[in-house]
């Protein structure tokens, strides 16, 4: 039958240019996969009745039309510029955008990161708003977020649960940003989807893939003037149905220190870093086999001090230097993808490992002699790791927006650890083993609400502590409800239940030296938190500028936060333990921990390149370590873009006001001891460009531009985030002003 | 151990090597050492020393709580893990079941046997005995003692629990040298002091805040008054007339646990360690307090908690041995050991001739 040609003209919306390479697609499932835009923006469709088509192009807002057959239309796109259309993740049972997620997700992609010139984590997290970075020297960079402590953050990579590290905190300095496509931020629990530990919120680690038919090879190095010399080298290969990618990284940080002394705030390390990717398909299932390993060594100098020198015979000056090596290895192979048009599945299996060993050396610093210490209290190797098996079945129709999603799941989670710093009482692991379901509900197209539930079994204590409907069920529940309006206003709301189990280290953990008694307690109960979140996002075009103004508001409490405590009586210490050592705790459940806090975030993105997204915070935290007094920080930050189209330059500033936070606890006679740490500013600039055809791409730029190095502490408290320094006037913030460079070439 | 001796030798060898024109030294007596005491970080060994031998006897603290004085009546308490008695107003010894109420005495610093806790000891009296603490801070408990007969030939001795369980009642031989030393807790005599020695490196029951007398009915013993830590101290053998006469440059300033301060700046360059001479000795004088020594050469500083102490090499100590041999003694560390700890002191010493 001789048929007029339908024809359909895509165009961006801003300068009317043809979008080459953009896709058709029909919303009803006709049997039509789809069409592709030809150079000229152009596509015919072979269409016999009037169909209903979606237009997609990466970076644009997609659009639903009816074209009749015969029809010769064109249709303008608008650019994404807020981020509508970009793939989130986490949280999601099913792959979905930002604007259609349940929960609110912040996300940090590879131009973000590339930006603020990061090299870890610690770096891309440093100016986001209800997070804060704190830096330890012994522990690393650790994350508080909602102004709860690292240890109730659920660390992600690619969905896998990566295991915490030493002093049960992560030491996010060791996620490299090389090979990261985005980072995902969800605040609140998100324990129906993964389990313990996601009390504060989630943070998971989006590592790159790379594209069929696509041969690539790419150099990176980094200089920083603070003594950071980085190198990375990444190769990827596609074919038809395969595709592997593998890098290599070495990051050298030669250490610093504000004080002069010889013991750093900041230690010097290496760290070598190994990673591939495979992935192919089997049908539409898609299977990736993933690993990264990291091997750092780094050294913990001590101050000198004035003793006699035993192997030589001299009156010297000697420091007691620890050696450190880490190794951190996460594995993962996970399928996922359509088994039928209305059925998905995501089948997760990861391994983590996290393994330290020290030893502990003295250092002659006059004449330059070493050895090593006679003490085996000072030398310890301790590995912890944790296997994770996750699946989900969804059953809905994920071309359509509006339909009921049923999602049920298992995960089994198990966790052991070995080495000098736990008991020998812990036998076997903590295992934990989890089922749930989820029901995503449209009222109409608008409303979506998706009660989930998450039956738990633990081998190592009660679940049932959980109380479910005061019923004593081992039942986590979560609830989301969100209104859109399309993409001019949508609503969230989230109830979680969160809880945490003990972890194997604080419940075995078991640090005992001339200096230290640190342990664990098989008596610890689990941490059971209820959280709400609630967020809107107002969007509007005035004229050439976008903007998105989104407030959001949570509330948390958490019964039975675990902690680790001052043993205040010296006398209940066991016999073989000094009565006079210096660090005496061990962990403890206090009875609650109560937050809530409120954020402010604009986006205005001008047509011009211009971008720029101011945010206030405000969190407020007490308990019962506080007399249920609240305690008040604020915060606030901007960031500002702006991106040369015709010199492909971009210029980028972050700043971020940190206000003073304060800590609290209970101190031996009942009252309150409270530690306050100073408020500062933080300002970094890059300015970043590529040449040789996007081949050579550079950046350069300045942290810390107002130098911060140490913040002051007053009050007289006797712990907190600050607790686990030792210092007892200031806390090191950062290593002062510095300069970066950064160079990638690549190879296509 | 080994490192000492070869140290011994290497001092012995260099002062042979540079003084074969002087006169010739007095027949088989040490000329001059540097030797490290190991006392332990926790303080658990005293390290008695003879000068003249260049000789060290390292002894477990907690090994005793009494000892008898062989030649007289006196009887010393273990200091160095805080050894204390308390007098009951009872003098049956059944009738004694608790020390509720009591104050607890050590012994004083400075050795006289006239001043110890249990000075003008009474037969049949029945007192009440803490054996202090271990190694590790533990409390040993307390026993009820008491002296059933003295004579030269030996010393008995009954004790038992303070409700009266394992009573022991025991006939102690006196030993060879000064005194006998007694353990109540494994009902033995143990030989603690070497038969000569000049002085001990030990830990000393020091006590920290106010005495409790100063407190009238406010004062709660051990609690906010008569707190008792254990510190470093040297002992000299008053016994055996062991005599010291102490040159400190900076003997005005001030000494206290400020960094800063003016005395903990100072350092051995202003030591008169190299021009001192015998006469110096007699110029001086010689104290016989047993802490002429003492905690003297040794200061902590702030923050206590970093364990950094302050060590005075400035100041020089003429100790006039039990055979008048003089010596002049100056610390060097207090860190030391295998692994650079504290409770290591390291000390030199040098014969004087003229």
């Amino acid at each position: 039958m001789a048929q007029d040609n339908t024809i359909v003209t895509i165009l961006s919306a801003r300068d009317k240019m043809p979008l080459i390479g953009a896709a058709i697609q029909p919303v009803e499932n006709s049997g039509i996969t789809g069409w592709i835009s030809d150079v000229n923006g152009k596509v015919i469709l072979t269409i016999t009745e009037p169909t209903n088509i979606r237009l997609s192009y990466i970076g644009y807002i997609s659009k639903e039309t009816i074209v009749a057959p015969g029809q010769s239309i064109s249709i303008e796109l608008e650019e994404d510029v807020l981020g509508l259309e970009e793939v989130v993740v986490t949280g999601a049972f099913v792959p979905t955008t930002s604007s259609q997620s349940l929960y609110k997700v912040r996300k940090l992609d590879a131009s973000f990161i590339e930006a603020r010139g990061s090299v870890n984590l610690g770096d891309v997290l440093q100016t986001q708003l209800n997070l804060k970075t704190i830096q330890d020297d012994v522990l690393g960079t650790r994350v508080v977020m909602q102004g709860i402590s690292g240890s109730n953050v659920k660390m992600l990579m690619d969905g896998v649960p990566m295991i915490n590290g030493a002093g049960g905190e992560f030491d996010i300095s060791q996620i490299n940003m090389n090979n990261v496509e985005r980072v995902e931020i969800v605040e609140g629990p998100l324990s129906v989807q993964y389990g313990t530990n996601a009390l504060a919120g989630t943070i998971n680690v989006i590592t790159k893939t790379y594209g069929v038919d696509e041969t690539f090879a790419s150099i990176n190095a980094y200089y920083e003037s603070v003594g950071q010399y980085n190198a990375d080298l990444v190769l990827a290969k596609g074919w038809k149905n395969l595709s592997v990618n593998a890098g290599i990284t070495r990051n050298r940080f030669n250490g610093y220190s504000s004080t002069d002394e010889r013991s750093e705030n900041w230690v010097p390390r290496t760290q070598y870093i190994a990673d591939a990717k495979i992935k192919t398909s089997l049908k539409s299932i898609n299977i990736t086999g993933a690993y990264n390993q990291m091997w750092q060594s780094s050294t913990n100098r001590g101050n000198a001090s004035s003793a006699f020198n035993s192997q030589t015979g001299k009156l010297s000056e000697i420091a007691k230097d620890d050696y450190n090596n880490t190794i951190r290895l996460n594995g993962s192979l996970i399928a996922d993808g359509k088994i039928s048009g209305n059925q998905y599945i995501n089948l997760v299996n990861g391994v983590s490992i996290f393994e330290q060993s020290s030893r502990g050396y003295l250092q002659d610093v006059i004449d330059d002699v070493k050895w090593l210490s006679t003490d085996p209290e000072e030398h310890d190797t301790t590995r912890y790791t944790s296997w994770t098996f996750r699946g989900t079945y969804v059953n809905g129709n994920a071309n359509k927006k509006v339909g009921v999603y049923f999602t049920a799941g298992y995960e089994a989670s198990i966790n052991y650890a070995s080495g000098g710093r736990i008991s020998e009482d812990a036998d076997g692991s903590v295992n934990e083993y989890g089922l749930f379901t989820a029901l995503e509900i449209p009222f109409g197209i608008k409303v979506k609400v998706q009660p989930a539930l998450r039956y738990i079994y633990s081998n190592s204590y009660d679940a049932r502590d959980i109380n479910f409907l005061n019923a004593g069920l081992p039942i986590l529940p979560s609830l989301n409800f969100m209104y859109t309006n399309g993409t001019k206003f949508d609503f969230r709301i989230s109830y979680g239940k969160g809880y945490r189990t003990p972890s194997v280290r604080e419940l075995y953990y078991e640090f005992i030296d001339a200096n230290h008694y640190i342990v664990g307690n098989t008596d610890l109960l689990p941490e059971v938190g209820n959280n709400l979140n609630a967020s809107a996002s107002w969007r509007t075009n005035y004229g050439e500028v976008s903007t998105a103004i989104t407030p959001s508001v949570f509330f948390s409490k958490i019964d039975n936060k675990i902690d680790l405590i001052q043993i205040i009586d010296r006398e209940t210490l066991p016999d073989e333990v000094p009565k006079n050592v210096p660090v005496a705790r061990a962990y403890e459940n206090i009875p609650n921990f109560k937050s809530y806090g409120l954020n402010l975030t604009a986006e205005f993105a001008w047509q011009n390149g211009v971008r720029l997204s101011p945010g206030f915070g405000m969190l407020a935290r007490s308990g019962s370590e506080a007399d249920d007094k609240f305690y008040y920080s604020y915060e606030a930050n901007l960031n500002a873009g702006y991106f040369l189209k015709k010199i492909d330059t971009r210029i980028n500033l972050f700043y971020k006001y940190n206000g003073q936070i304060t800590e609290f606890a209970r101190e031996e006679d009942g009252s309150i001891g409270v530690l306050t740490l100073d408020d500062y500013h933080t300002l970094d600039i890059s300015l970043s460009k590529s040449f040789l055809n996007g081949g050579l791409f550079t950046s350069i730029g300045a942290k810390n531009i107002f130098d911060v190095t140490d913040i002051s502490l007053v009050g007289e408290g006797g712990k907190g985030l600050v607790l686990q320094t030792g210092r007892e006037d200031f806390y090191p913030i950062s290593w002062g002003r510095t300069f970066f460079i950064k160079i990638n070439y690549t190879i296509q | 151990m080994k490192y000492q001796i070869a140290i011994i030798f290497l001092f012995v060898g260099l002062i042979f090597s540079c003084s074969e024109e002087e006169t010739e030294p007095e027949s088989g007596i040490e000329l001059g050492a540097t030797l490290t005491a190991e006392m332990g970080s926790d303080l658990s060994s005293q390290v008695y020393v003879d000068l003249s031998e260049g000789e060290m006897t390292t002894v477990a603290v907690n090994t005793w709580e009494l000892a008898f004085e062989n030649a007289g009546d006196a009887i010393r308490i273990n200091g160095a893990k805080k050894v204390a008695v308390s007098f009951p107003a009872e003098t049956d010894f059944a009738a004694v079941t608790t020390d509720e109420g009591l104050v607890y005495y050590y012994d004083t610093e400075d050795g006289k046997l006239t001043t110890t806790a249990l000075a003008g000891w009474t037969l049949n009296q029945p007192y009440i005995i803490d054996l202090g603490i271990d190694e590790n801070g533990n409390v040993l408990g307390k026993k009820k003692f008491m002296i059933t007969a003295s004579s030269s030939s030996g010393i008995s001795i009954q004790y038992a629990e303070l409700d009266g369980s394992d009573a022991v009642s025991t006939d102690i031989d006196p030993e060879d040298g000064n005194f006998t030393y007694f353990s109540l807790i494994n009902d033995e005599v143990v030989t603690i002091e070497p038969l000569s020695w000049d002085f001990v490196l030990t830990a000393a029951s020091v006590r920290t805040g106010a005495p409790c007398f100063t407190m009238g009915n406010a004062a709660v013993p051990g609690i906010n008054c008569d707190i008792y830590r254990l510190a470093a101290s040297v002992v000299t053998n008053n016994h055996s007339g062991v005599l010291v006469a102490k040159d400190d440059p900076f003997i005005d300033l001030e000494q206290n646990d400020d960094p800063e301060s003016e005395k903990n700046k100072q350092t051995i360059e202003s030591s008169n360690f190299d021009n001192l001479l015998i006469s110096d000795f007699n110029t001086i004088g010689g104290a016989e307090a047993a802490d002429a020594i003492g905690r003297s050469w040794l200061q902590i500083l702030q923050p206590h908690s970093n364990g950094i102490y302050k060590i005075y090499d400035f100041i020089t100590y003429i100790v006039q041995d039990q055979d008048k041999n003089y010596y002049k003694v100056r610390f060097l560390a207090y860190r030391g050991g295998d692994n650079a700890e504290n409770g290591f002191p390291t000390f030199e010493y040098e014969l004087l001739t003229e």
